[in-house]
């Protein structure tokens, strides 16, 4: 992209719910100095030559829980890379755990959307909090001169939105949501340029898909395309796929910045590869910010085992019915159990159609429990069943899954309370800090 | 009857515990055809005990596609699911083995 493409900006979107939660508990492991994306300076390695000499900035929220951490990581890059006077930056302030306490204290309601569960009732279990932060600490980074900006929680859109605004000084809002869109098409790299496509078949050279690239006008105009000479496919169909992808409300995709409205929004393909986005329309954003809470909430095993034709399927609903039998005699105390057929209807659930004689069948056992023991005992339950079970279980797993469960809570906070901060120093600077 | 996977494509992503699943039709018939035949409720109902809470259906004539909100739809979301489709990935596609009447 950098070499090809010509691009000015490079955004590396590193963050999920997911990911925030496996951060968490690396930090838990590890200690304060960790919760950064661990691998930043090796991912960033073959673009901080371009970053150094000005060509191509990047931007990042590898900085995930700790964006110090990913800041001195990349600047020691950097500095060995032969640019110690390449000017980077974090951007904090999005960590808020430490906060919650007195927010509650002062009244704010920490209520989180989806249960109804306030912050109190898991108060002591919390192991991370961090307020969405949008695009414009981003902007404030590249306005001070940053090449590389590792930023914590900020709104995977706001990698992107961040350098337009830089750029463009943009505040029409119509224009707004129009740097949003393009942030919210680009931040799934691959999504939108063939990847996880139904149009996958029009795709060409798959195993060398282009990134996407945005050309964004002044005007406001803009251009989905991807590096020339890669594979993939940009058409009208991966772009509208990308542009609903984890949409709620189409007339108000709520951000930091602004909140877009793609109801009037016009896709259409303007060339090989490349499609045009335009009609996107803004309202002012809230006055509140998205709070993710994460905090401990068990533990989960889980076990598979095969089986084979014939009547694959019934040998695996007996092995079912052993196991809950097994659980009941051994009195594991689960809180939830689920068995999953893969084959049958792992992915559709309810929705699939039972196949009359499938070939094999994997069942699948996961459960929750208040600690990791049981959690482990589930899986050594299985073991015997290669010895109790039907003819014959096949695929031994010998690795017991367990892992500690960090649930999410989501809820809203009053932007007021919460103060972005950029913080601009040379690479040599940063690289020198303990 | 024909399925919906022979008017359109979906793609479905999650939130917290909420998919949203964009059905985006082939053409502007197909787009017709979806409107009239695919409800909200037809896709709450479709999902049995998968799907706990309400389900919101936005229309997007201009993209040709529809858009459902399923509330309590990923067992807990994708930290606390048990589910090995953590992320809802596979719901958009389950869509469209749905009954469309014929035109």
């Amino acid at each position: 992209m950098v070499e090809r493409g010509g691009v000015d900006y490079l955004g590396y979107d590193f963050l999920s719910e997911l990911t925030m939660t496996i951060l968490a508990k690396r930090r838990a492991r590890l200690g304060p100095h960790e919760g950064y994306v661990p691998d930043v300076a090796r991912i960033l390695a073959p673009v901080l030559p371009a970053a150094g000499e000005g060509r191509t900035r990047v931007v990042t929220n590898a900085g995930g829980m700790y964006p110090r951490g990913a800041l001195r990581k990349v600047a020691r890059a950097l500095v060995e890379a032969g640019f110690p006077d390449t000017p980077v930056a974090e951007v904090t302030g999005d960590d808020v755990l430490g906060r919650l306490d007195t927010f509650v204290a002062e009244g704010v309601e920490l209520t989180d959307h989806a249960t109804g569960m306030h912050f109190r009732e898991y108060a002591d279990r919390a192991v991370f909090a961090h307020a969405y932060l949008g695009a414009r600490p981003v902007q404030e980074a590249l306005a001070a001169g940053a090449h590389v900006v590792t930023a914590g929680r900020v709104t995977d859109a706001a990698l992107f939105l961040g350098p337009i605004l830089h750029e463009t000084g943009w505040r029409d809002l119509d224009r707004l949501a129009t740097g949003l869109v393009v942030g919210h098409l680009l931040e799934c790299s691959g999504m939108v340029t063939g990847g996880s496509s139904n149009f996958w078949r029009d795709a060409v050279d798959p195993w060398n898909p282009g990134y996407p690239v945005a050309e964004v006008g002044r005007d406001g105009s803009v251009v989905i395309t991807k590096t020339p000479g890669t594979g993939g496919l940009v058409s009208r169909g991966t772009v509208i796929e990308q542009l609903l992808y984890e949409i709620h409300d189409p007339a108000a995709i709520v951000s930091p910045d602004v909140v877009a409205d793609i109801t009037a929004a016009h896709v259409g393909q303007v060339g090989r590869d490349r499609v045009a986005v335009s009609g996107v329309r803004g309202t002012p954003a809230p006055d509140t910010l998205k709070l993710l809470i994460g905090y401990r909430d068990g533990w989960t095993g889980e076990g598979t085992i095969m089986f084979s034709w014939p009547e694959a399927l019934d040998k695996a609903r007996r092995a079912e019915q052993i196991l809950r039998h097994r659980i009941d005699a051994e009195a594991l105390p689960v809180r939830e159990l689920l068995f999953e057929y893969i084959g049958v209807n792992a992915l559709h659930g309810p929705t699939a159609p039972i196949p009359p004689d499938p070939n094999e069948v994997m069942l699948r056992v996961c459960g929750r429990f208040d600690r990791a023991e049981p959690a482990r005992a589930l899986f050594e339950l299985i073991l015997p069943l290669f010895s109790m079970a039907p003819a014959t279980p096949a695929g031994f797993a010998g690795r017991p899954a367990v892992r500690e469960t960090v649930a999410l809570a989501v809820t809203a906070l009053p932007a007021a309370l919460v103060s972005p901060r950029v913080d601009c120093l040379p690479a040599r600077e940063a690289a020198e800090e303990e | 009857m024909t399925l919906l996977v022979e008017l359109a494509v979906a793609r479905s992503g999650d939130k917290g515990d909420i998919v949203n699943i964009a059905v985006i039709a082939h053409d502007d018939a197909a787009y017709q055809r979806v409107v009239a035949a695919v409800t909200a409720a037809r896709v709450k109902t479709y999902f049995r005990d998968w799907v706990r809470g309400p389900v919101e259906r936005y229309e997007l004539p201009n993209l040709g596609a529809v858009n459902f909100v399923l509330h309590g739809a990923l067992g807990g979301g994708v930290a606390r699911t048990l589910r090995i489709d953590s992320l809802g990935k596979a719901m958009g596609l389950a869509v469209l083995r749905m009954e469309v009447p014929q035109e």
